[in-house]
């Protein structure tokens, strides 16, 4: 068993999947939708607890000035992090890793390709970047769920996080994305890490 | 005394279940996984004993007949059994009482619930033990049992004045707000809280204002605006009304009888003040619905320490995380059920090693036991078109 911490639902939708494809750990206690802060907060909490069973936290790096080891040192406290405690940032957000995977995305979209950005982790806002190519769309229905209308003022539309992580489920190429962003495939890689360690 | 531990077996859809519990015990599971079954195990103790109109005949037959509460998983070994020890207060003491029965349906006739077994311990020493050789000799004795007969319960009478006294609350705002639309069918023990007023209207004087100042008290917190709580009677008609003064600009304009309260005033004036009646477990269903969450974080709070003065056990549904994310919860008082398809499982929170970690680290009991019992693929309620 594995518990996870994640920023949003489509966060926890991306490291769910992540774990099934990649590894054969369960996950049991999912925490999802406080926001980064809270996971800021319990980082130490958390690093602890993980000296039994194996922890994983995905938080968004949001800004391109910090280094992620930083955040963890900072997060952490001074304390050693624990070998069964992961703390990976998606750079800059977790959207980023959705857009990797251009032609997949392209086509969930509606558009063509060569839209879709090629250096995900130079995109200063990804979740923006997704509304914005499905903005392009020519699909209705994708139009509807993931722009905002105008007067709303919200940022992405009223069914982002399900449509969104229903893309996560279901059409995401992982080792496509990765291949174009290096925090994904390195995220990959200690997860896969801590499994072997947790079986082994 | 409260009900320290209790088993069952075949009851709705657990198929069995044998669990600690302590004295404010929370209940949390997902939507359909036996939450209220699990409450009905109390209410039916309640009913078995009640001494007026109770018994076991009365109290299988209300809720459909052996085969409607026995499980769909039972197979085999097909009684239904229920199982529970009595203790003080204290959590480590020895039971001081323990009461078993068990049912099983009449194979011929009008298929009547029977007793199988009817057992109550002392302080650990079998006093009744059933069927005894009258059974034996006369059938038609075990559709009754010892606890609902004053003539038979002489030696453990303080078991059944313990059940007969479990309440259970729901309470139901609308129902208080419009009485035409349910003084015709009221049910018996009033579990959705009609008969509410009327129970504050028999109350003493003196305990009345009481109680109604610590409600008042409790309710400021939650309703900014609330100044004062009085109980009045209409004059012509004779009505109970629960009276609350709004600060306003004319001073006596302020004035609002229930009907005008929100749903979650009321339900929390109902739950604050069932706190105080009686000193057998108190059932409560989700107290979080209609109240705001800056008020359900406190609710636990509150629960224990009214029932605290009251020795009172508190057993409560819930599915908020607000409620459940005060950090004076500890994981022994949640009781976590997962559905499964041989029926619900029941689980102590402390009892899971990953949530006993987080939970040790100090992480919300709220947000993390909640996830556990999340239902797998809700999220894709969202893509319901």
């Amino acid at each position: 068993m594995v518990s996870i911490f994640c920023e949003g639902i489509l966060d926890e939708a991306i490291l769910r999947r992540i774990i099934v494809a990649k590894t054969s750990l369960e996950v049991g206690v999912a925490v999802s939708q406080k926001g980064k802060s809270y996971i800021e907060q319990r980082a130490r909490s958390l690093n602890k607890s993980a000296r039994g069973s194996p922890i994983i936290a995905l938080a968004d790096l949001d800004t391109p000035e910090t280094c992620p080891s930083t955040f963890v040192t900072q997060w952490l406290g001074g304390d050693r992090r624990e070998n069964k405690f992961l703390l990976r940032f998606a750079i800059l957000e977790a959207e980023a890793w959705i857009i990797a995977d251009k032609r997949n995305l392209a086509q969930f979209l509606s558009i063509s390709d060569t839209n879709v950005p090629d250096d995900v982790e130079a995109i200063r806002d990804p979740k923006e970047t997704v509304v914005s190519l499905a903005r392009m769309s020519r699909n209705r229905h994708v139009r509807d769920s993931l722009v905002p209308d105008r007067r709303s003022g919200a940022l992405v539309g009223p069914n982002y996080n399900s449509e969104m992580s229903k893309f996560v489920r279901t059409h995401w190429d992982i080792d496509a994305a990765a291949s174009r962003s290096r925090s994904l495939a390195r995220a990959i890689t200690r997860i896969e890490e801590l499994a072997a360690q947790h079986q082994g | 005394m409260i009900i320290s531990r209790i088993s069952i077996k075949n009851w709705r859809n657990f198929k069995t279940i044998d669990t600690p519990l302590s004295e404010r015990q929370f209940v949390v599971g997902p939507n359909a996984s036996g939450k209220s079954n699990f409450l009905d195990v109390f209410r039916f103790l309640r009913d078995i004993a009640k001494s007026d109109g109770g018994g076991l005949q009365k109290a299988v037959q209300t809720r459909g007949g052996v085969s409607k509460i026995r499980c769909l998983a039972a197979r085999r070994d097909p009684d239904i059994e229920i199982d529970v020890s009595l203790s003080d207060d204290d959590e480590n003491s020895t039971a001081v009482w323990r009461y078993s029965i068990g049912i099983r349906q009449e194979q011929r006739g009008f298929r009547q619930p029977l007793l199988s077994h009817e057992h109550v311990w002392k302080e650990g020493r079998l006093i009744l033990n059933r069927p005894d050789r009258d059974d034996k000799k006369d059938e038609e004795r075990l559709k009754q049992t010892h606890l609902e007969q004053v003539s038979a319960n002489k030696e453990f009478r303080e078991v059944a004045r313990f059940f007969e006294a479990i309440t259970y609350l729901h309470l139901v705002p609308q129902l208080l707000r419009y009485p035409e639309l349910s003084q015709a069918s009221r049910l018996e023990n009033d579990p959705f809280g009609q008969g509410f007023l009327e129970r504050v209207a028999k109350a003493p004087p003196k305990t009345q204002l009481a109680r109604l100042r610590k409600i008042e008290e409790a309710l400021k917190i939650a309703v900014p605006q609330l100044e004062q709580l009085k109980f009045e009677r209409d004059t012509t008609t004779g009505q109970p009304h629960l009276l609350a003064l709004y600060s306003h600009w004319r001073p006596n304009a302020g004035w609002q009888s229930e009907d005008q309260f929100s749903d979650g005033t009321l339900r929390l004036i109902g739950l604050l003040w069932s706190l105080f009646e009686g000193q057998s477990p108190l059932l409560l269903e989700e107290p979080e619905l209609s109240l705001n969450d800056g008020v359900t974080r406190h609710l636990a709070g509150i629960i224990r320490r009214l029932q605290r003065s009251r020795r009172r056990q508190a057993i409560i549904s819930t599915h908020s995380e607000a409620l459940l994310n005060d950090e004076g919860i500890g994981g022994n008082e949640i009781l976590m059920l997962f559905p499964s398809k041989e029926g619900t499982e029941a689980k102590i929170a402390t009892e899971d090693r990953d949530l006993a970690e987080l939970l040790g680290a100090g992480l919300p009991p709220g947000d993390i036991v909640l996830s556990k019992t999340r239902v797998k693929g809700a999220e894709q309620l969202g893509l319901f078109e």
